[in-house]
């Protein structure tokens, strides 16, 4: 059945015609391609598609941003802001990457300690 | 690819807003309007005012439902408030507690 497939995924799926306003959590890897307004704390991978708009304070383990996400973003492991990517905050995480042609405006800071339980 | 999907994981405490259909497998508390269908699985947990085409029950449900075409609460379904829709359906085994009002297509 098509609930077996989707539990053994674990994974969450935000699209493009779905717009959240309010607070997110999870542990399981979510992909959001539509809008998110509030706050988003996820102990795993969070990915920003290129249609995404996310205007949220993240707390997440490892990011990947390809569209547009503006707040505070703390991860624990790794940041990669492609090419494609439009983001203004603050960005706090270990490893950061910037790919060329990305839009970034605001701060990074690449060494910070984490607070508890993320 | 156009059907969201909230995994076991995940809590929503807010408002959820849209026209692509919506699979339930977490917690979602709030308020859920949606020009589609939604479908809250068996893990899933609903807490919210629900504004929506049609819905599927197989979990729980709290809150008032309004359907614009049809509300299913399947065997394993758990819904208390009240509904309002045109077609309703509610499986051996659903537990339901609430006003039903069947308001003509």
């Amino acid at each position: 059945m098509k609930k077996m497939a989707l539990t053994s995924k674990s994974e969450g799926f935000i699209g493009q015609g779905i717009e959240i306003k309010g607070s997110l959590t999870g542990d399981e890897a979510l992909v959001v391609e539509g809008k998110i307004t509030g706050e988003i704390s996820l102990n795993n991978h969070l990915t920003v598609q290129e249609s995404a708009e996310i205007k949220a304070n993240v707390e997440t383990v490892e990011l990947t941003i390809n569209g547009t996400l503006e707040g505070k973003v703390q991860v624990s492991e790794l940041i990669t802001v492609n090419s494609t990517a439009q983001v203004s905050g603050e960005l706090y995480s270990p490893r950061i990457i910037i790919e060329e042609g990305a839009r970034f405006n605001g701060h990074v800071e690449m060494d910070f300690e984490l607070p508890e339980g993320i | 690819m156009s059907n969201t999907i909230i995994g076991q994981t995940l809590v929503i405490d807010g408002e959820i807003v849209g026209d692509e259909s919506l699979t339930i497998l977490g917690t979602v508390k709030g308020r859920i309007e949606l020009n589609n269908k939604l479908l809250v699985e068996n893990e899933g947990s609903v807490e919210a005012d629900i504004i929506v085409d049609n819905i599927t029950v197989n979990g729980t449900v709290t809150g008032n439902v309004d359907a614009r075409e049809k509300i299913e609460i399947e065997s394993t379904g758990q819904m208390i408030g009240d509904i309002r829709t045109p077609k309703l359906s509610i499986k051996e085994g659903a537990i339901f507690k609430g006003q039903i009002d069947m308001v003509m297509e």
